[in-house]
């Protein structure tokens, strides 16, 4: 298996699992997609298997993305050079002999809790040093869960900044999980880091509940709120929730109450554009179809709003000169993930 | 369903003007539970319904045991926690508040006291009082507000069992206490608290120390009308590349100190969040009170922000 050069210097951490697809996207047609500015094509094979190839046959360069998928492997669209997992082509139709030469690199991909993962590395022998990581919320009985796949034009650190940093939701949010601005501003904020984990924990206690949660769950009356937001590099892991006021201990991990479990994986496709993967699971009281689909449909608004607000910011970014930022308080979780991503391309190049 | 021992749901009972600029707060029980006793100098946490959590002493009138009292001085520059209350805040309105918390406790093997209380800093030490006196223990008590009107429990002070101890000072009519005056005569060994306005507080403890008080006798306790920041002592900078050195006071930044010493540095949210402003220590140990470096990095007391971190060592020489 042979694993593609890069051509410039890295932008993006090396070395690690970045989300490639959920699950689901891969049926019977490859997925062609541009990964940390690397063109992949996905595809799943008779048995099951997912599997990951530079997104060129080596034959005229065509997309292999534009072919067909069969029980052994993808053949491509202009000739019907077959290709298996590896990217070994294994029959070239109209002739017998198959070039040595003839092979596409492969990515390591790996397929966990519905969440397929790739293995982008630095050099040609990178290997994969560990599994990908487990997202238990995707299996748990408890919880019911959907998602979906977005496309930003916009870097992919912008979309952490934003995730990481939750005190904008009375500004930006007010038709879904908004509520008071003064509450999400003023909410006492904790951030901790572990190595490469950034966590950013945030309470509001005695908060009036927004449109979403008082849809979702018999609240009484004021609730108290809370975020944890931990930020992974490759992806963000974000609970958020409420219990009655003064019902549960916000220090309890095993706190009752409403419960959203969001997955975010962010996977930069180029240096200015970004995939957004994301699901959200909740852990409904009563009425589970039609609550899982209000939170669901909740939350792909929120990222809509989001969205507004993210691209716009670039296409500011990008059109006027560089002009210095000046950083307020919600800026310290932010910051300390950039700082992560900074020392993980500075070693890598 | 009852709430976790450390979290109480409270109705405001009543409300009341106590001073001009502070009103009185009477909480109540909401959900049946008893509220915990609480030990003089105790405060609660409050969350209010702007989003802030502020703290309050507990300043209850001698044998009020069914509710808690706070008082509340609005600060108009603040970020409206006070003003909150002042404004929003009324009878029969619920809030939620900690249990009490002590970070200003009586020393019980204390053989006398000298309790000093500036502004809104009488409400722990009014409780302090009434605890020395059930306990019939010696207290001296200076009470240091603008005037009568703006001082808070004047009338219960004047009226209390040991008025004949309460010395009152009130600025306005120009009978301003300094620290000497508050500390004179003091018995030996005698323990002495402080509360209320920061320059006050460092005042009379500076004042205790140069007459011989060692650090064990001295206690405090600071409210923070802003975001929570640590006693400010003031230091020096040194600039490793002339051999400066640069004073920076009790009041100011580093970095303000710097300006006006015509050093420029880059700098921008003037909050320790963005690490624009970051400088290499060569010798002292900084006082970080930034976000922005790990922990790790603070440990290693090579560098810090000045434009919010301070010194723990008299002198920090800088890499400038």
């Amino acid at each position: 298996m042979q694993t593609i050069e890069l051509h410039r210097p890295a932008s993006f951490p090396m070395n690690r699992w970045w989300v490639a697809a959920f699950s689901w996207e891969l049926k019977d047609k490859p997925l062609g997609r541009t990964l940390l500015s690397q063109r992949v094509v996905l595809f799943r094979t008779g048995d099951g298997r997912a599997s990951a190839l530079l997104d060129r046959c080596c034959h005229k360069d065509l997309p292999l993305s534009l072919g067909t998928v069969e029980e052994r492997g993808l053949r491509c669209g202009y000739h019907g050079l077959l290709f298996d997992c590896a990217g070994t082509c294994i029959e070239v139709p109209g002739q017998d002999r198959i070039p040595a030469k003839a092979k596409v690199p492969a990515f390591h991909v790996e397929e966990r809790d519905q969440i397929v993962w790739i293995w982008i590395g630095s050099s040609p022998d990178s290997r994969p040093t560990e599994p990908p990581p487990a997202y238990e919320f995707h299996s748990r009985a408890d919880f019911r869960y959907g998602g979906g796949v977005m496309h930003y034009e916009a870097p992919y650190q912008l979309i952490h900044d934003n995730l990481l940093d939750l005190s904008h939701l009375g500004y930006v949010h007010l038709l879904t999980i908004g509520g008071n601005p003064g509450v999400h501003m003023n909410a006492e904020t904790k951030v901790d880091q572990q190595g490469d984990v950034v966590r950013v924990i945030r309470h509001m206690p005695g908060s009036k509940p927004p449109p979403t949660y008082t849809a979702t769950y018999p609240f009484k009356g004021l609730i108290d709120r809370w975020q944890e937001i931990e930020f992974h590099v490759s992806h963000l892991r974000i609970w958020t929730g409420a219990a009655d006021q003064g019902a549960e201990s916000l220090q309890n991990p095993e706190r009752g109450g409403f419960h959203m479990r969001g997955f975010h994986g962010v996977t930069p496709e180029t240096d200015t554009t970004s995939h957004y993967f994301w699901t959200i699971a909740t852990n409904p009281a009563q009425d589970h179809e039609n609550v899982l689909k209000l939170v669901v449909d909740q939350t792909e608004a929120t990222f809509r709003e989001d969205k507004v607000v993210i691209e716009a910011q670039w296409d500011n970014q990008r059109a006027l000169t560089p002009l210095p930022q000046v950083d307020i308080h919600v800026d310290v979780g932010p910051n300390r993930a950039r700082r992560v991503i900074n020392a993980l391309v500075k070693a890598a190049a | 369903m009852s709430s976790p021992p450390s979290l109480l749901r409270v109705r405001i009972a009543r409300k009341t003007t106590a001073a001009q600029g502070i009103c009185l707060l009477e909480l109540a029980s909401e959900d049946g539970v008893t509220l915990p006793r609480f030990s003089a100098g105790s405060h609660i946490d409050v969350q209010l319904p702007n989003g802030l959590t502020r703290q309050y002493s507990l300043c209850n009138a001698v044998g009020v045991e069914d509710c808690y009292e706070i008082c509340v001085l609005r600060e108009p520059n603040s970020r409206g926690g006070s003003i909150a209350i002042h404004e929003q805040l009324a009878e029969g309105d619920l809030l939620s508040i900690s249990t009490p918390k002590n970070h200003f406790p009586l020393v019980h093997a204390a053989s006398s006291s000298i309790l000093i209380a500036g502004g809104i800093g009488i409400t722990p030490i009014i409780s302090m009082a009434d605890r020395l006196h059930q306990a019939g223990a010696a207290f001296r008590m200076h009470y240091c507000a603008k005037s009568p009107a703006h001082a808070a429990f004047h009338d219960r002070l004047a009226r209390s069992p040991y008025a004949s101890s309460v010395s009152f000072y009130f600025s306005a009519t120009g009978h301003r206490a300094d620290a000497a005056t508050l500390l004179r005569d003091a018995p030996e060994g005698a323990h002495v608290y402080v509360c209320g306005p920061q320059g006050f507080i460092d005042a009379v403890l500076g004042a205790a120390r140069v007459r011989g008080w060692s650090e064990d006798l001295l206690h405090r306790e600071y409210f923070a009308a802003g975001p929570a920041s640590g006693a400010s002592e003031a230091f020096e900078v040194k600039l490793a590349s002339t051999g400066e050195l640069i004073p920076v006071q009790r009041d100011e930044t580093v970095l303000s100190a710097l300006c006006r010493a015509g050093i420029e540095l880059p700098f921008s949210c003037e909050q320790g969040v963005c690490g624009t402003c970051l400088t290499r220590v060569l010798e002292g140990t900084p006082d970080h009170r930034d976000a922005y470096l790990t922990a790790a990095e603070q440990a290693g007391n090579d560098q810090f922000l000045p434009c919010c971190s301070r010194s723990k060592s008299p002198v920090l020489v800088l890499d400038l």
